[in-house]
């Protein structure tokens, strides 16, 4: 009967899901038509990476300094408020790129992510963009999935906020 | 006996946000430059209150290098990142912002890929162009504050005699 009880509750086991404390990831919506302006007295910077085949299986890891802030899968983008000020953003693999932006209060930015040769791996960059280049690409575009979303990054904005 | 502050009240100020069109001085290239380099800024356009030019178009002012970084191997394009600082009004500076000129070289990273499947690792000597700004470009920038300038307040007179 004992060995009856431990057979049960190992198919009960079994049965349930994996890691039920950790949520499923949810994949990122298309870029919605307008996207949300940043907060009174913040600067809005808007990562992106094209979807080509150049280095699509390599993340590219967008940090400021040491602080991992998102990651950017080919052709996916994100949204990041900041306050104004001097940032120092990065992405590393087996050397490190970094690009210096001023950030002003009601001012859009773009940077983008290309994937370079490298010796061993690819090589994220991180390069200026603009609003024309971003446009272009925007169809194309993604939001990251919510398990690239940092504590930083804005929400998806093509999911709908749920009635409150 | 008026103060100065009255003095500086009961002139016209310069909005906050003033559209300033500023021109590029001096030859810029991500082959030479560095962060935090400074370069001749001048204004085109005069800035004007109630139809009287305040500051004349010709009035030098300061521009500065937030980011450069050399093109590389791997197809790494230059990149260039600029803003405009100050423009020197008789010994005075008016700060501004929001002018960015990002500039980045043609990414030649496909081509690299390509080169590398060609010849391996061939695509490492394959480089991006410069990313240069001209002496003489043209762009715009805003004023960062309300500026005090020579011209009188206008006021006016209701029919109740107040002054508005």
């Amino acid at each position: 009967m004992t060995s009856l009880k431990i057979v049960a509750a190992s198919i009960l086991l079994a049965a349930l899901p994996a890691a039920p404390a950790l949520a499923a990831t949810t994949k990122g919506s298309p870029a919605p038509a307008t996207l949300p302006a940043a907060p009174e007295g913040q600067g809005q910077i808007i990562f992106w990476r094209s979807g080509t085949m150049v280095g699509a299986a390599m993340g590219c890891g967008v940090n400021i300094g040491t602080e991992r802030i998102s990651a950017l899968g080919a052709g996916k983008y994100f949204i990041l408020n900041l306050a104004p000020g001097a940032y120092e953003f990065n992405a590393k693999s087996e050397a490190k790129d970094v690009l210096n932006l001023e950030v002003e209060p009601g001012e859009t930015y773009h940077v983008k992510c290309t994937i370079r040769m490298g010796l061993m791996s690819g090589r994220p960059n991180l390069s200026p963009s603009n609003v024309a280049e971003f446009n272009e690409k925007r169809d194309g575009l993604k939001y990251v999935d919510s398990d690239d979303i940092g504590p930083k990054v804005l929400a998806d904005p093509g999911i709908a906020a749920p009635a409150s | 006996m008026s103060t100065p502050d009255a003095e500086a009240a009961a002139r016209a100020a310069l909005p906050e946000g003033t559209r300033v069109v500023i021109r590029i001085e001096e030859a810029l290239s991500s082959k030479t430059a560095k962060r935090g380099d400074r370069f001749p800024i001048s204004l085109v356009e005069d800035l004007s209150l109630g139809g009287r030019a305040v500051v004349a178009a010709g009035t030098m002012g300061v521009g500065e290098v937030i980011h450069a970084a050399g093109k590389g191997f791997g197809g790494r394009a230059g990149e260039l990142i600029v803003a405009a600082r100050y423009l020197d009004v008789g010994g005075r500076r008016l700060p501004l912002r929001g002018f960015r000129i990002n500039s980045a070289g043609a990414n030649n990273t496909g081509e690299a890929i390509a080169a590398s499947i060609a010849i391996p690792l061939a695509g490492l000597f394959v480089t991006g162009s410069s990313a240069d700004i001209a002496a003489g470009q043209i762009a715009e920038a805003k004023t960062s504050q309300s500026f005090a300038t020579d011209v009188p307040s206008i006021t006016t007179t209701n029919q109740q005699g107040m002054t508005e």
